[in-house]
């Protein structure tokens, strides 16, 4: 049995770390609307962007040639590129774990299909990490990731680079496919690892046929192709950034659920350790107690 | 006929301008062109430069502008108000343009479309900001 003085000891020591799971949950649930708000902003942008992409897709296209370069599906498939997105820190459950085994999952699921060769394309550091002690075949690890992307140009530039190298990758032949391996941000509870196409760009041409009408009589300045040219690659852009957002949003909303279960589980355990110091401390009186009487009838 | 439209200017990053205006002159890729309201609905690749409205202007590096009933929208790929932007980054940002522009190595024609809204983008801040 502890002794009173070590059960206290142990219930400062809790307390200590429940103060800092406490400070840790409430940064991350202000990185969390941050990000949050950072989602919504892209939000708009993003699905013009994709109304615009099909719209054009579906009056551009036709027998069977993809009107751009980066929407051409490759018959074969030799070789694919998977971006994975994780977070630089830990203190946040699963998260990166997840991701860490879907790359391993997809990489080997791939394989098995017949494609030749999988480079996997890093950032964060967690995932970074993970990629280079399995013989998973990194293409590129950004060594630094994404905890504080919000509206920082460096991030920005980071994010621009990786998209350009996977884009330029993809048009020479380097690979034939592009996807994204990150966190969907379901809800703040909720993050599923999830792979999503990037390259080649799925365009749905589904646009209703009262929409096409509208379309035919827009006036295209300078002219459909040219700027379908522009859009494209502003697309991918824009979705890879999303994947991003999605990320960080994730791995806050994580970290703050993490810490919130380890602040509660902390208070469980002062509570706990707090009954056993007064069972202690009540023994030690009675012990004391019994002493005291004994002594007195003794001397009687 | 509307006397009206709506100006929408939108980024990755978020809203930047919506206003109610009687005309946008917006910098097309093609040169500069005026919308007044119930324009035929249109799709325009934009360069960089400002675009003005009533009572004041915002700044863009290049995007397409939707002409639509009621208004016009612009997806952005950058853009700021004037009171938005650093003049010394504005101008480091030119000059690193027309260095890259002068050095000719690797530029494919997306580099250099996007070097030359850039260029156009930190002139037209520069013009409104030297008055």
């Amino acid at each position: 049995m502890p002794s009173l003085k070590d059960i206290r000891k142990r219930i400062a020591s809790v307390k200590n770390t429940q103060k800092i799971t406490r400070a840790m949950k409430l940064v991350s649930a202000a990185k969390l609307r941050r990000a949050q708000d950072a989602m919504n902003e892209l939000r708009p942008y993003a699905a013009k962007h994709r109304e615009l992409l099909g719209s054009l897709v579906s009056q551009l296209s036709g027998d069977g040639e993809a009107p751009h370069p980066l929407l051409q599906q490759r018959e074969t498939v030799k070789t694919v590129a998977v971006l994975a997105l994780s977070s630089d820190r830990g203190m946040c459950g699963g998260f990166n774990s997840g991701i860490q085994k879907q790359v391993a999952a997809y990489v080997a699921q791939r394989k098995a299909e017949g494609v030749e060769d999988v480079q996997v394309f890093t950032l964060g550091r967690r995932v970074g990490l993970f990629a280079a002690k399995n013989e998973a075949k990194v293409g590129y690890a950004y060594a630094h990731g994404f905890g504080e992307i919000i509206a920082a140009t460096r991030e920005e530039d980071i994010m621009r680079g990786m998209t350009e190298r996977l884009v330029d990758g993809f048009l020479d032949g380097a690979f034939d496919e592009v996807v994204v391996l990150f966190n969907v941000f379901k809800n703040a509870i909720t993050q599923v690892p999830t792979v999503r196409p990037l390259l080649p760009v799925a365009a749905e041409g589904d646009a209703g046929a009262g929409d096409d009408e509208a379309a035919a009589d827009l006036i295209y300045e300078p002219n459909q192709a040219s700027l379908l040219g522009y859009i494209v690659p502003r697309y991918v852009e824009v979705q890879v950034r999303q994947s991003v957002l999605e990320s960080v949003a994730g791995e806050h909303a994580a970290r703050m659920n993490a810490m919130n279960a380890a602040t509660d589980n902390a208070s469980e355990m002062i509570r706990t350790l707090t009954l056993q110091a007064n069972r202690a401390r009540q023994a030690a009186i009675t012990t004391e107690l019994t002493e005291i009487i004994s002594g007195v009838e003794s001397m009687n | 006929m509307a006397e009206k439209m709506t100006l929408e200017v939108v980024t990755p990053t978020g809203k930047v301008v919506k206003v109610e205006t009687a005309s946008v002159t917006a910098p097309g890729s093609l040169g500069e062109l005026g919308i007044l309201p119930d324009h035929r609905p249109a799709l325009i690749q934009l360069g960089g430069g400002a675009i003005k409205y009533d009572g004041g202007q915002v700044f863009v590096r290049g995007g397409v502008a939707e002409v639509r009933p009621g208004g016009v929208l612009v997806l952005a790929d950058r853009a700021a108000r004037p009171d938005q932007v650093d003049r010394a980054e504005v101008e480091a940002l030119l000059k690193q343009t027309l260095e890259a522009l002068q050095s000719r190595d690797y530029l494919n024609d997306v580099r250099l479309a996007d070097l030359s809204n850039d260029r156009a983008f930190a002139e037209a801040v520069l013009h409104v900001a030297g008055h």
